[in-house]
């Protein structure tokens, strides 16, 4: 896709600024804000008012150059620099006939052949130079490959088209996901309060060991379903099946570009985030921050202070101490040599 | 959802500093045994130092009957920590260690000379001096340092106030940095309780109403954290576990009840193992029962007539072979090594 | 003899060190020595940093304590791998895995061009490790384009933490003097002595202007300068910016200078690149973005796409080393080092085909060359 084309597609506005006038009427912007200047295909400025002006009643020629225009001719620029803006339609004109890829080739020397063809004739056009012949010999690649042309054009279409429907497969599955966690979230946070208020109520009316009534009211939350909670596979995007929605036949080389178009995540890290909830308030019996604001200024808030330390309680509250089949093998090779292997 | 690890098993702590009560009886009872054997191999090779055979029977037979047992060394070394927390005082009153930084040096260095001797034994390094050497390096780690010069004068003073002929060097403490150092595997990153209680302190909040006596309580956990730094619980469990054990006891001297808090606050399943942690902690702590200076000294005594002499700067031994090494530290090495 | 027998502190060590063979010395500052090496067994090689004792009267220098601690800590495809340490005699060894170049060679290199998902791609991966090492409630402190390597894979790594330190304890005092000056955080320079990860996001940021600018953003010749620079170049901060500006040590007055519109000096930058950037070079710290957010940001996940590490531009190396004590396989390895494509060189053991497939690849390489004082983990601070 040419940068002309995804322009259009993403509708950036075209160049301005307020010291644009028209040649022709000599009205600025900044006196008439909405006022859009145009161009011809020769490429001279021209306001929307005197284009209707001028060439209403029919093709007249353009006030510059006197070269004769018809009114459909004018159009809005993307670029301010015409010649840029010239280069780029040119580019954009050939790219739609001359538009072989490398794998069309049966040598790397044949593609450059190609390639070299193709830029001597847009040289032409871009610098005048010769351009009848030059645009004799566009047609005449035109009519002989016609058939070529044609085929490239669907196959970019159908690129196309299986990236977009790649991207809202991903959209969708992402989607169907998520609510899926959340739904699980939310069964087990029911679960989960109506556990916990079982197990206080147990304590609170009963006088046996807190531990004791904890394992009791163990036995029965490991039947219950949260324990059966499976783990979610990230679901692989089903290339084939998607390929089949689009049609057409596929060259197996282009499914390799499907990592390219995988999701991924910026933050993505090997380990587990700690996702520590602070409350609103706490009774922080710090002296520090009773000095004022100059932690804070300095970035060193409340919240940064307590985060430390509460993340500091939680971190490995619940980690399994070492049981003993477990310890001997690592406690071995730490701190025994065996009496068998010399050093190496 | 893949199962991917937390940050904290990743620390050099949790990965390499834990054990269960019984490799760490092997553990020691291992370095004994080794220990033992490197006595004697030692005061066999002194002999053959000046070819001097005629003390050796005796000083083997000495040696032999004052070995310590893995028991009397974890007794001796106890003593040594609890100078550790002296010294940490005191080093604070002269001012040369700030106040906020106090808990974490002295923890740091207890913990440094418990996993010290993990990997080496007290007949090659009385705890005496590995105990200085690790408080010195502990206030390197814990961004609280001073100058080798600021370290010792105290000493010094101290030493010489007493009427002692042995004065402390600068040397004395560098030396040991290296044996010190590479024992601990270079893993300095030690985590305390006192951050973990801290935060447990304002977790609480939420769910306990008589703000002042959580106060009270958490002060008082303090003390209990104090406590289990002499014991293995720091092989055993998780900082936040210890912490918690801590409080738990502090709550119990205080009549507050936080059993509810956890229940509340965490899911059933997960306490079911954290109860049993937290009654072994507080079992542990409250059992303990720190060494006497009495006790301490008595070992003391065996030790010197069994120590090892390739390792005792002042015997023939060491000096021949530091002489051979032709080792001068403090000087950059050429590149050719 | 069926029981194992106890190992003992200083035989570890010594096992460690025969683990690996020192090669070729691949530069010298005042801290330390940098040697090429590898693994004995896995041929893996390895960058051995030798740090010098001797600086310090006072025994093991800060700084190498600083490094080994942050770094047994540390493991993140983003964060320089510690693979082993042992001390011989009075120095201390750090083995760490072998990284041939870094963004300031990157970036001075004119003859690399760099495209915008290019600078994407080692943003992610800068930021994806000083995430990590906040997470780990570490700040790196000397953060700047030469202490992030780069593997021959492509993949950055943050790297030289002989300035790291804990945060988040609100008690414990902080020195103001630390990271290098053009890096250097506002509430640094204004004399902070407790801070946060804000003050590592702000050299980031000035890394991700370096990135598009190709030239240091804000390079102040003296600490005050560089307050004058920061305030020229994003306008002096009022209270309203920044509250509490005023109570920081070194608050008082300054000239006023007007924001100036970044953009027309960023024109090569995207929208969102601009706001992120903006975001990490905000005044307030508090305000400032944090890594964990500035990943969440747009910027990383509009297009264009990061570029893939092993497609990132890199400089070539002129290192080539005399062939003194190599092996053969050694010699061959080296020969191709220069190689673009070489990445096989380095992967463990196999490197013996990969590189025997590359004889025809037609590079040729003058073996004579001088041995330029390279690259491995160099640019150590001195101590405090």
């Amino acid at each position: 896709m040419s940068v002309l084309q995804s322009a259009q597609k993403q509708e950036i506005p075209a160049f301005q600024t307020d010291d644009d006038s028209c040649p022709q009427c000599k009205s600025e912007r900044y006196l008439n804000n909405g006022m859009r200047l145009l161009v011809g295909p020769c490429y001279h400025r021209i306001c929307e008012s005197c284009v209707q002006q001028i060439f209403d009643a029919g093709p007249a020629p353009c006030p510059e150059c006197r070269r004769i225009l018809r009114k459909a001719e004018f159009y809005q620029p993307i670029f301010e620099d015409l010649t840029v803006e010239n280069e780029v339609r040119i580019r954009m004109r050939m790219a739609a006939t001359y538009n072989k890829r490398e794998e069309d080739f049966k040598s790397l020397k044949d593609y450059n052949t190609y390639l070299e063809m193709v830029e001597d004739l847009t040289f032409r056009l871009l610098y005048d130079i010769n351009t009848d012949e030059a645009e004799y010999l566009i047609e005449k690649y035109k009519r002989d490959n016609t058939a070529s042309i044609e085929k490239n054009q669907s196959k970019f279409r159908r690129e196309e088209q299986l990236q977009q429907l790649i991207s809202n497969q991903e959209r969708i599955k992402h989607q169907q996901q998520r609510e899926e966690y959340l739904k699980q979230l939310e069964e087990e946070k029911r679960e989960k309060e109506v556990a916990k208020y079982n197990l206080i109520n147990a304590l609170a009316t009963s006088d046996k060991d807190a531990k004791d009534i904890v394992k009791a009211n163990m036995v029965h939350l490991k039947k219950s379903s949260l324990s059966n909670r499976s783990a979610t596979q990230k679901p692989r995007l089903d290339i084939e099946a998607l390929l089949r929605n689009v049609g057409g036949d596929f060259d197996d080389e282009d499914i390799e570009e499907e990592d390219e178009y995988a999701p991924f995540d910026p933050a993505e890290s090997p380990y587990e985030p700690m996702d520590v909830e602070l409350r609103s308030r706490y009774d922080d019996p710090n002296p520090a921050f009773r000095q004022g604001n100059t932690l804070a200024a300095a970035g060193m808030t409340r919240e940064v202070h307590q985060r430390y330390v509460i993340e500091g309680a939680i971190a490995g509250l619940f980690a399994q101490p070492l049981h003993e089949d477990m310890v001997d093998a690592e406690a071995t090779e730490a701190n025994f040599r065996s009496a068998e292997s010399p050093n190496s | 959802m893949t199962d991917k690890p937390q940050l904290y098993e990743q620390a050099s702590q949790y990965r390499h500093w834990r054990f269960t009560r019984e490799s760490l009886d092997k553990l020691r009872a291992a370095n004994n045994e080794r220990g033992i054997e490197r006595v004697l191999r030692g005061l066999r090779e002194e002999a053959h130092v000046d070819d001097d055979h005629s003390m050796l029977e005796t000083r083997v037979s000495e040696a032999t009957n004052n070995l310590l047992t893995p028991a009397e060394e974890l007794e001796l070394i106890d003593y040594y920590l609890q100078m550790i927390k002296v010294y940490a005082q005191s080093y604070r009153k002269n001012g040369l260690l700030k106040p906020e930084a106090l808990d974490n040096v002295k923890a740091t260095a207890i913990n440094f000379m418990k996993r010290f001797y993990l990997h080496n034994v007290v007949f090659d390094y009385p705890p005496k001096s590995i105990m200085l050497t690790c408080f010195y390096l502990a206030t390197k780690v814990e961004n609280a340092f001073m100058k080798i010069d600021d370290f010792v004068r105290p000493l010094q003073a101290a030493e010489t106030k007493r009427g002692s002929k042995v004065q402390t060097k600068n040397e004395d403490i560098l030396e040991l940095e290296f044996v010190v150092i590479q024992s601990l595997q270079f893993e300095l990153a030690v985590h305390h309780p006192y951050r973990a209680a801290y935060g447990l302190y304002l977790e609480m909040q939420a769910y306990i109403n008589d703000a002042a006596l959580l106060k009270d309580v958490f002060d008082r956990s303090h003390h209990y954290i104090d406590l289990s730094l002499f014991t293995d619980l720091v092989f055993l469990y998780q900082p936040p576990q210890i912490a918690l054990g801590a409080f738990k006891l502090a709550a119990r001297e205080k009549d507050l009840d936080i059993d509810t808090y956890l229940t509340q606050r965490f899911d059933a399943r997960l306490l079911e193992m954290l109860f049993t942690v937290l009654d072994d902690i507080q079992d542990t702590v409250s059992a303990f029962k720190n060494t006497s200076q009495k006790d301490a000294q008595v070992i003391d005594r065996k030790l010197i007539l069994c120590r090892n002499p390739e390792k005792n700067p002042s015997s023939k031994l060491y000096k021949k072979k530091a002489a051979g090494q032709g080792d001068v530290p403090y000087v950059s090495d050429s590149d050719s090594d | 003899m069926d029981v194992p027998q106890a190992i003992l502190g200083e035989e570890i060590n010594k096992e460690t060190e025969s683990l690996y063979k020192k090669e070729k010395k691949l530069g010298e500052g005042t801290y330390a020595v940098v040697y090429l090496g590898h693994h004995i067994k896995t041929k893996r090689k390895v960058g051995i940093k030798k740090i010098k004792l001797g600086n310090m009267r006072s025994g093991l220098d800060m700084s190498a304590i600083r490094e080994v601690k942050a770094l047994r800590e540390l493991r993140h495809p983003n964060v320089i791998e510690l693979i082993d340490v042992f001390s011989h005699k009075t120095n201390l060894n750090l083995v760490l895995e072998f990284l041939d170049t870094d963004l300031e060679n990157v970036i001075k290199d004119k003859s690399l061009v760099f495209m915008p998902a290019d600078i994407k791609s080692w943003m992610m991966m800068a930021l994806r490790g000083l995430d990590h090492c906040h997470r780990c409630w570490l700040l790196h402190r000397d953060l700047k384009p030469n202490n992030f390597l780069i593997a021959s894979d492509g993949q950055l790594k943050l790297a030289d933490f002989g300035l790291a330190r804990e945060f988040g304890d609100v008690k414990r005092a902080m020195t103001s003097q630390t990271v290098t000056r053009w890096y250097r955080a506002p509430e640094l320079l204004l004399g902070a002595t407790n801070y946060t990860g804000s003050i590592d996001i702000w050299a980031m940021g000035c890394v991700f202007a370096e990135l598009l600018l190709r030239v240091p953003y804000l390079s102040g010749e003296s600490d005050l300068e560089q307050l004058t620079t920061i305030f020229k170049a994003r306008g002096t901060p009022t209270e309203d910016d920044w509250p509490g500006l005023s109570k920081l040590p070194m608050g008082f007055k300054f000239e006023k200078h007007p924001r100036p519109a970044f953009a027309e000096l960023f024109h090569g930058a995207s929208d969102d690149a601009l706001d992120l950037m903006n975001r990490m070079l905000t005044y307030n710290p508090v305000a400032r973005i944090t890594a964990a957010e500035a990943l969440q940001h747009p910027y990383f996940r509009n297009s264009p796409r990061p570029t893939q590490p092993a497609k990132l531009p890199r400089p070539k190396q002129e290192y080539v080393a005399e062939e003194e004590g190599l092996d053969s396989d050694g010699a061959r390895r080296k020969r191709h080092y220069n190689d673009a494509f070489g990445d096989d060189v380095f992967s463990d053991g196999k490197g013996d085909s990969a590189v025997a497939h590359r004889e025809g690849s037609g590079h040729s390489r003058d073996q004579d060359a001088q041995p330029t004082a390279k690259r491995m983990d160099l640019r150590i601070s001195s101590p405090a």
